[in-house]
């Protein structure tokens, strides 16, 4: 049989929208079985447990909308979204790199730019999908039995709170899927990044404190218009402290964020296209 | 040029290195249809070699062209290149019917074939039973088998085998080294990358022996094995009358030294292989003596690679 081919033609490489969308498939498949997810669950339940014991022993603490923008700034901003992007988004693009299975897609005809994007973008669903389960059950601890509380108000901020902290999500996961494209040990510096760098700028006044996601993650989390007045105790500590931060544009907050998003995203496939399989073995 | 026309891989001045370590020299190659045999010891540079001539490595020197297309710059290629990997590395929370199937998916065979490309893939690796457990629980053998399947499942002009027979069971080997000969018999370039030298045998004699970085032979083995002149071959001749035999073919032109062993055995050293064996059966009519048997005793790769090695 003759196999000669005709060489003065090179075959064109799939088209990305179909290897991204496969490679994301799998992905997902891949990272929705993993154990970690259990654990990464368990974790996200917690401002629903910390809301619950709120409403149990603390009912007269603060009202719902308070409440709910308060464990937005103050519990997923800055821990649950990093932990969760850190979990899901660096070892989606790490691992294949680590373990070796990268050379399967290296020798498929597809771009590059197509397996990272196909990798994130499973990653950041998978994250978002756990982040929009916690807060629905955050949702359906402050309006179960409160009936009184559900108001046109309450359900804004609600839907304005998910969509930030998605927005959080993928931006998260964008910029810890850069590391895992570029570094050997991604989670150190992811961790640096969320837990050392941001932790502690993000309240030093003045333009410093506006280089770091949360900041602008958080001012993008507003109050209600009616309750703030009258909160007691801890919680009244919290809203001071969040009420004297200086103000900043909501456009420009949202501008950053989708900023980050973009050129780690960019800068992911770039560090995935220098790769070589030299430490692949 | 090694294997049958035309060229489908060369390699020019191709080189390599890590730092200040040389992985690979420069390095020339042109390969054809058929099966090659891509030998070397463990750091000789094969597997780095084996690496750039599949496009996953950019050379620091030199340029690899697979059809006469740069690869690394044609990603479009790998349409017709089907690639098995050494390491067993695969995701673990995969199946294998899902792993299969987005392989097959990613090298652009048709949503609607994908299915019954996957289940003819699973049937003939013997794989179906397992198809849906995860390839965490995979065994060796089992991930060989399934690096085989994704390899071959578009049906690739050109395949890139890196130890292909690595933790088979005997029946298995033996059935991959036929599906391999059958590749290559079909027309399709077959580079077989491996340190085990019987099995390269099995496989093909056509040959690129690489050591220490730098390519040492190509060709045909019994070729390569003629231009080794500080070690004649040593051809053995089974025969009713060893003695009279000896006495014949030391006369002859190509040969080098006999002696007789045993009753019925004639050890013969020769220079030139080639043309020892292409005179010999005109000298057996002229000598009256019928052979029974004839054994090259070192026209095997292990020799010639000790030879040309030096180890």
């Amino acid at each position: 049989m003759n196999r000669a081919t005709d060489i003065a033609t090179v075959p064109a490489p799939l088209s990305d929208v179909l290897a991204t969308s496969v490679v994301a498939a799998a992905t997902w498949r891949e990272l929705a079985r993993r154990k970690r997810l259990l654990s990464l669950g368990f974790l996200l339940l917690l401002p629903v447990l910390m809301l619950l014991a709120v409403r149990i022993w603390y009912p007269e603490g603060a009202p719902p909308g308070v409440l709910l923008s308060l464990l937005a700034r103050y519990a997923y901003i800055p821990f649950l979204l990093p932990i969760t992007a850190m979990a899901v988004g660096a070892p989606a693009i790490s691992e294949p790199i680590a373990e070796g299975t990268l050379v399967y897609f290296w020798t498929r005809p597809l771009r590059r730019h197509a397996l990272y994007l196909g990798r994130v973008s499973a990653a950041a669903i998978v994250s978002c999908v756990l982040v929009l389960l916690s807060q629905t059950a955050l949702f359906m601890v402050v309006i179960l039995g409160w009936s009184e509380a559900v108001t046109l108000e309450l359900v804004r901020l609600h839907v304005e709170m998910t969509v930030v902290t998605l927005f959080g999500t993928v931006a998260y996961t964008a910029l810890f899927g850069a590391f895992g494209a570029g570094l050997k040990k991604p989670m150190i510096a992811a961790i640096l990044v969320a837990f050392g760098w941001e932790r502690a700028v993000v309240d030093i006044p003045q333009r410093i404190q506006e280089w770091t996601l949360q900041f602008h993650l958080q001012n993008l989390v507003h109050w209600p218009e009616s309750g703030v007045e009258g909160v007691r105790g801890f919680i009244e500590d919290l809203l001071s402290k969040a009420l004297q931060r200086e103000p900043v544009p909501t456009w420009q907050s949202i501008l950053v964020l989708l900023a980050i998003t973009l050129v780690a995203t960019a800068v992911g496939v770039l560090l995935l296209r220098r790769q070589q399989l030299d430490r692949q073995g | 040029m090694i294997g049958t026309a035309p060229v489908r891989l060369e390699a020019r001045e191709v080189g390599k290195w890590f730092g200040e370590v040389v992985a690979v020299g420069s390095c020339t190659i042109e390969v054809g249809s058929g099966v090659v045999g891509l030998l070397g010891q463990n750091g000789a540079g094969k597997t780095t070699l084996f690496k750039l001539l599949a496009g996953l490595i950019t050379p620091s020197r030199g340029e690899v062209r697979l059809d006469g297309q740069l690869l690394r710059d044609h990603v479009g290629l790998f349409r017709r290149v089907g690639f098995c990997p050494e390491s067993d590395a695969m995701p673990g929370w995969l199946t294998g019917r899902e792993f299969l199937n987005m392989l097959v998916r990613l090298a652009g065979v048709d949503r609607a074939r994908v299915k019954p490309r996957v289940d003819e893939l699973l049937e003939r690796f013997e794989l179906t039973d397992a198809a849906n457990r995860r390839l965490g629980g995979y065994s060796k053998g089992m991930r060989q088998k399934l690096k085989l399947a994704q390899a071959l499942a578009h049906d690739p002009d050109i395949l890139f085998m890196d130890e292909p027979l690595n933790g088979m069971d005997p029946v298995s080997r033996h059935q991959a080294i036929g599906a391999i000969r059958q590749l290559g018999e079909e027309g399709r370039t077959v580079l077989v990358s491996s340190h085990i030298l019987p099995e390269v045998e099995e496989m093909t004699r056509r040959i690129i022996l690489i050591h220490r970085g730098k390519v040492l032979a190509e060709g045909d083995v019994t070729e390569i094995r003629d231009l080794i002149p500080e070690y004649p071959t040593v051809v053995a001749l089974r025969c009713p009358g060893p003695r009279e035999l000896a006495s014949f073919l030391v006369r002859q032109e190509h040969v080098m030294g006999v002696e007789c062993e045993g009753d019925d055995r004639v050890i013969v050293r020769t220079e030139h292989a080639l043309a020892f064996y292409r005179a010999l059966p005109r000298w057996l009519l002229d000598s009256g003596q019928a052979v029974e048997e004839l054994h090259t005793l070192d026209d095997n790769l292990e020799s010639v690679f000790a030879y040309l090695t030096g180890d």
